[in-house]
């Protein structure tokens, strides 16, 4: 299991450091990435298959991740003994947490959430970051913007 | 008497004239060879970005099950092939802020023991600060006609 310690060692790291694939470029979206790098999702689309690397797999798709969590559901009713998960954000009309289905939308977004702070990889600053759950939620403007959990996989 | 003839002949002559100016008659046309209507390429020309667009649009009715890389892809649960997932993307270029664009390009490639091929990407672009992404489709087509190799599509993008 992950720990606020290991999520540590990354922060301030871009994808450069994190990514031995060469599946780094500034433009594109790395949020899955970076989860899927820590964790060691190899399933799906990963930074190896896009590029024909010969590193370490890492998933790159936030719905595909959603999809394979053994339990998923709006933050607020997140289990209080649930102190590690995924932490995701995105509009509440690209979810159905009864399917464990999200929506291939453009504004979606995922972190590692560790006793009251996610760490993810903020596209905008090219680099992972901490922040706490409200700070998280706003990572998109707008009303239907909402934070989902899912156990990690 | 003279006269007359000498007028009969030039009419004659001016008829003769414009009949060969008139459109032939159906049975005088004789049968055309048949036109190819595929388009031919300098194979050794990279295709261009229009014609590689060209292409993709033609591959529009390839279902998202055509690849692993494509399941799930479309914007929307109910997308079925590669025509719904380019055209949810474009669709989501509506904002008029931050900047739109589009990654297109050909690599050639020749693989020893089988016939070259150009290796296209297309990649639909949007960078607004944190709403960053690239979503799009990578395919082969053959240097003679641009046809796409169905087979080989597959469906890119991370986020």
């Amino acid at each position: 299991m992950v720990t606020a310690a290991d999520l540590n060692k990354f922060l301030e790291k871009n994808i450069s450091d994190i990514c031995t694939n060469g599946y780094t470029k500034a433009e594109d979206n790395h949020c899955a990435h970076f989860v899927g790098h820590v964790l060691e999702y190899t399933f799906g689309y990963t930074c190896k298959s896009a590029t024909n690397g010969k590193g370490s797999a890492a998933n790159l798709r936030v719905h595909e991740v959603f999809g394979r969590c053994p339990a998923v559901g709006r933050w607020d009713d997140r289990p209080a003994d649930l102190k590690t998960c995924l932490a995701f954000v995105t509009a509440k009309s690209n979810v159905q947490v009864a399917n464990k289905l999200m929506a291939n939308v453009p504004k979606k977004h995922i972190g590692i959430f560790i006793d009251g702070t996610i760490w993810h990889y903020s596209n905008a600053n090219h680099k992972v970051m901490k922040q706490d759950p409200d700070e998280f939620s706003h990572h998109y403007s707008g009303p239907d913007i909402e934070l989902f959990y899912g156990k990690m996989i | 008497m003279m006269l007359r003839s000498a007028i009969l002949v030039v009419l004659c002559l001016l008829s003769a004239a414009c009949s060969r100016e008139a459109r032939p008659s159906p049975s005088a046309v004789s049968p055309s060879p048949p036109v190819s209507t595929a388009k031919t390429y300098d194979e050794n020309v990279a295709p261009t970005r229009k014609e590689i667009l060209r292409a993709l649009l033609s591959s529009q009715d390839v279902s998202l099950t055509t690849d692993s890389s494509c399941s799930g892809v479309g914007t929307e649960p109910a997308d079925v092939n590669i025509g719904d997932y380019i055209s949810g993307f474009l669709a989501e270029q509506n904002s008029g802020s931050g900047k739109n664009w589009l990654d297109i390009e050909a690599k050639r490639s020749s693989v020893s023991g089988s016939d070259a091929v150009w290796n296209c990407d297309v990649v639909i672009r949007h960078v607004d600060g944190d709403d960053r992404w690239g979503w799009g489709v990578s395919f082969q087509i053959k240097p003679k006609d641009h046809s796409v190799i169905k087979s080989s599509i597959r469906c890119t993008g991370s986020g």
